[in-house]
């Protein structure tokens, strides 16, 4: 519940009235929908003690605590570092570093109370001249951090007192506390008296787990932070990052009890793993999504129709089935999934191969068209989802010739061709992956698909204080991405989770953004 | 003999310049930069723009080369442009994994392949014989990688006897470090085991059939004198070369061992300096591994001149 008043505070400070609040509900997963995380046995009591072994197949890069460019940068640095705020896997908002806040009525000014007593790995203490330093890195164009673009809003973090800054914002942004909150805009606070050469060297945040050793390519390896300030947490004495491309090893590694969580499996895998009686896979639906898209800076994707025919074309519980092996749910060709605030619930247009004959007929290539659909193994079931995608296109004499190049120089053009595929997880920022992704000046926006019309939902969904109104309006916006947009969504992949059944407590955020500080080990 | 070995390192570093010039080339040549590879698919022209300025990647090639091998040459072996840390001291420990995995597997390895190959070419056309060659050829018939995964699923998952992975605390004991390498050094014993055995066996046979044996023989020595005294020293001088080239290779080439077993070495850090396009970590990796390679065979050309008083280098 107490999660509940957290949202509800928010909401009334920022203006809204109460009955948003309760239409808010319907909105947002409610915990109980949230299968996929462990019931809490009361009967339960963490046991403080222990070590973790986890298992990941990608690897980080540098130790940079404003660098997450990548999902397992995200884990390792929450791990040791904390924004101000931080969310549930419901995306709920909880304070963290800042203990409550409080807007001004345009929206544009933001005062946080800091949390007192809290200190850094080094032991200096926590103050408003640390957010004041880290903000003015993370804004800085000069130093390339997703966090200049995804905060690009904040104007001016000046500190009032030792425990409070303000923050002063360009425009009005709803979603401004999940941003600060989101590890991909790493917005983590660090000691001002540290340089980023330092912090490279030798991380030092607030956060539950203290860098014991980073050895490039192989493993991290946490310690306990004695003085963190969240009383008896963390459970685990130790935590280890370890990372193995192999997925036998992976495999193997977690049945023998080597390892005790792999974080993000292959679905292949599942089998094998259900069978050993110590191993459980969890299954985190409406976490990612694989869209194919089309390019409408390019012949025949220009047209409205043509679009609508290839949506038509796809057969979404065939995808399911083939590309997910029936684990995931069918796709509405919008980016927010079921889990993600202010899901709209448009059905996906259904498979109709007459509709989207006449609708190529109509759009003039009655006899289909030749094109070609880039593609990689850049991230798993992309190139599943080209080869199915090609063979159902056929059904309509849509030539799809694939081409498929190596994972890892996939991003840098994948762009330049009529169809590729994508992959993205889910945003906890419904503004965010619209503002990105799909409005005209969107930096990652990845069709070209200039529409005024939805650049001006996007703008006034942003600054829409009622709960209720946003819902609507992003319902509009989703409706419109449906039905006219460049992207075809066939499904909502979930993300897969095995661990020992010994492990406890484990929160799975639909993101993969795990956080480690409830996690204990039952040793029986 | 002092000008011959003054050549021969004159020669490795010609060498190590042109494996250098080589490997920038290539990675030059590769699609995308350290830059495009952090950002992913979240790349956006200004972010890319300004990672490349503060990395220096913005500079031109030849600008970036020169001076990498000038701070080389100074003993400078610079920063990764993947993990912003310095390359030496984390080439150092890798270097130090590697070189223990590949001493065990040699030291393992040599007298293993050499035995089994004698004990062939003395049985020559009997079932041991054919045993033999038909099990190293299985075993070298099937790509290591597969080995690996193979043990894998049979020590580790069912049977759960050895560790999966390799990867090795800084602080783990002796019992875990050996029980971590055996995995890796059996899967590199059975591509190496193949070439030795029969290396030693054919290079028996040949000497078994040389005329100073027959004479050896003829004069009434006992057959394990002729065999041990006579034939074994100039049978083995050409496995020296092998088991050179065994260093060699597994110092640079056990990329796929150290990757599915994780092992922290030189390997599995060059796949990872290749697939980020981090240029001077993947230099500094290949110059050491050539430098290690070209040491090897010249230490065995040393050692072939030690034993065998007939070949004379000016």
């Amino acid at each position: 519940m107490a999660q509940k008043l957290t949202r509800r505070q928010f909401i009334s400070l920022s203006g809204a009235s109460l009955a948003a609040v309760a239409l808010n509900g319907c909105s947002v997963p409610a915990a109980s929908d949230q299968t996929a995380n462990e019931p809490t046995q009361t009967s339960n009591k963490p046991q403080p003690g222990g070590v973790l072994r986890v298992g990941f197949a990608d690897m980080p890069g540098d130790l940079n605590p404003w660098f997450t460019a990548t999902a397992v940068d995200s884990v390792l640095k929450l791990a040791i570092y904390e924004p101000l705020v931080r969310y549930d896997p419901t995306f709920e908002i909880e304070p963290a570093l800042a203990t409550s806040w409080e807007t001004s009525a345009d929206g544009l000014t933001w005062t946080f109370k800091l949390r007192s007593g809290v200190t850094f790995h080094d032991g200096s203490t926590f103050t408003a001249k640390d957010v004041v330093y880290s903000f003015g890195e993370i804004l800085k164009p000069a130093n390339g951090y997703m966090g200049s673009k995804a905060l690009s809003f904040i104007a001016k973090v000046t500190s009032v007192n030792a425990n409070t800054v303000q923050m002063t914002l360009k425009q009005p942004n709803m979603d401004f506390l999940i941003l600060l909150a989101d590890a991909p805009s790493a917005a983590f606070i660090v000691p001002h008296t540290k340089t980023v050469k330092e912090l490279i060297k030798r991380p030092c945040g607030t956060g539950p787990f203290k860098l014991k050793e980073y050895q490039p390519s192989v493993s991290t390896t946490f310690v306990r932070n004695e003085a963190y300030w969240d009383q008896g947490l963390p459970y685990l004495d130790e935590l280890h990052h370890v990372y193995l491309p192999e997925t036998a090893t992976q495999v193997a590694a977690l049945m023998s009890g080597e390892l005790q969580l792999l974080w993000q499996i292959n679905p292949d895998s599942i089998a094998v793993l259900q069978k050993s009686p110590q191993v459980k896979v969890v299954e985190v639906p409406g976490g990612f999504y694989q869209p194919l898209l089309m390019s409408v800076k390019q012949k025949p994707f220009e047209k409205i129709k043509v679009r609508q025919a290839m949506k038509y074309l796809v057969n979404r519980e065939a995808f399911v089935k083939a590309v997910l092996q029936g684990r995931g749910q069918p796709g509405n060709d919008q980016p927010v999934t079921p889990k993600a605030p202010f899901w709209g619930n448009i059905p996906p247009y259904p498979f109709d191969l007459a509709k989207a004959k006449a609708l190529l007929a109509e759009a003039g290539y009655p006899d289909g068209f030749t094109t070609t659909l880039l593609t990689s193994n850049a991230r798993p079931g992309m190139t599943e989802s080209a080869t199915v995608f090609q063979e159902m296109a056929k059904q309509a004499g849509v030539t799809i010739n694939l081409k498929q190049v190596p994972a890892d120089s996939y991003w840098k053009d994948y762009l330049t061709y009529p169809m590729a595929t994508s992959s993205w997880p889910i945003y906890p920022s419904t503004d965010q992956i619209f503002t990105m992704a799909y409005h005209s000046t969107g930096v990652w926006n990845e069709t070209g698909l200039k529409d005024p019309i939805l650049d001006g939902l996007i703008e006034a969904a942003r600054s829409e204080t009622s709960e209720a109104q946003r819902l609507k309006t992003y319902t509009k916006i989703e409706q419109l991405v449906h039905d006219e947009g460049a992207v075809i969504i066939p499904y909502f992949r979930s993300g897969f989770f095995a661990h020992q059944a010994k492990v406890q407590g484990l929160v799975y955020p639909p993101n993969a953004q795990m956080r480690p500080h409830t996690t204990w080990i039952k040793e029986s | 003999m002092i000008f011959f070995l003054f050549r021969r390192l004159m020669l490795g570093f010609v060498i190590l310049f042109l494996v250098s010039l080589v490997i920038f080339g290539v990675t030059e040549l590769l699609p995308g930069d350290t830059a495009t590879f952090m950002l992913g698919q979240r790349a956006t022209p200004d972010l890319v723009t300004a990672l490349r300025k503060q990395m220096g990647l913005d500079r031109p090639a030849s600008v970036r080369y020169i001076e990498w091998i000038t701070n080389i040459l100074q003993g400078d072996w610079g920063e990764s442009l993947l993990l912003k840390t310095a390359i030496w001291p984390l080439l150092q420990q890798r270097f130090e994994n590697t070189l223990v995995l590949t001493f065990l597997t040699i030291l393992l390895g040599t007298p293993l392949g050499i035995g089994l190959g004698l004990l062939a070419g003395l049985n020559q056309g009997r079932w041991l014989d054919q045993t033999i060659i038909v099990f190293t050829t299985f075993i070298i018939s099937i790509p290591s990688f597969i080995i690996a995964i193979f043990m894998v699923i049979l020590f580790s998952a069912y049977l759960q006897w050895l560790p999966a992975s390799s990867m090795i605390a800084s602080d783990a004991s002796l019992g875990d470090r050996v029980s971590r390498l055996i995995l890796p050094i059996l899967t590199l014993l059975s591509g190496m085991l193949a070439h030795l055995t029969r290396h030693t066996r054919s290079s028996l046979l040949t000497v078994l059939q040389a005329d100073y044996l027959r004479t050896a023989r003829g004069k009434g020595l006992a057959e394990g004198l002729v065999i041990f005294h006579h034939a074994l020293p100039n049978a083995l001088l050409p496995t020296i070369t092998v088991v050179a080239l065994n260093i060699g290779w597994l110092i640079g080439g056990a990329v796929l061992v150290e990757t599915v077993f994780a092992y922290p070495g030189l390997g599995q850090l060059m796949v990872q300096a290749l697939s980020s396009r981090d240029i001077p970590l993947l230099q500094a990796i290949s110059l050491l591994t050539a430098a290690s390679f070209t040491l090897a065979n010249l230490a065995a050309d040393l050692l072939y001149i030690v034993l065998n008083p007939r070949i004379r280098y000016s």
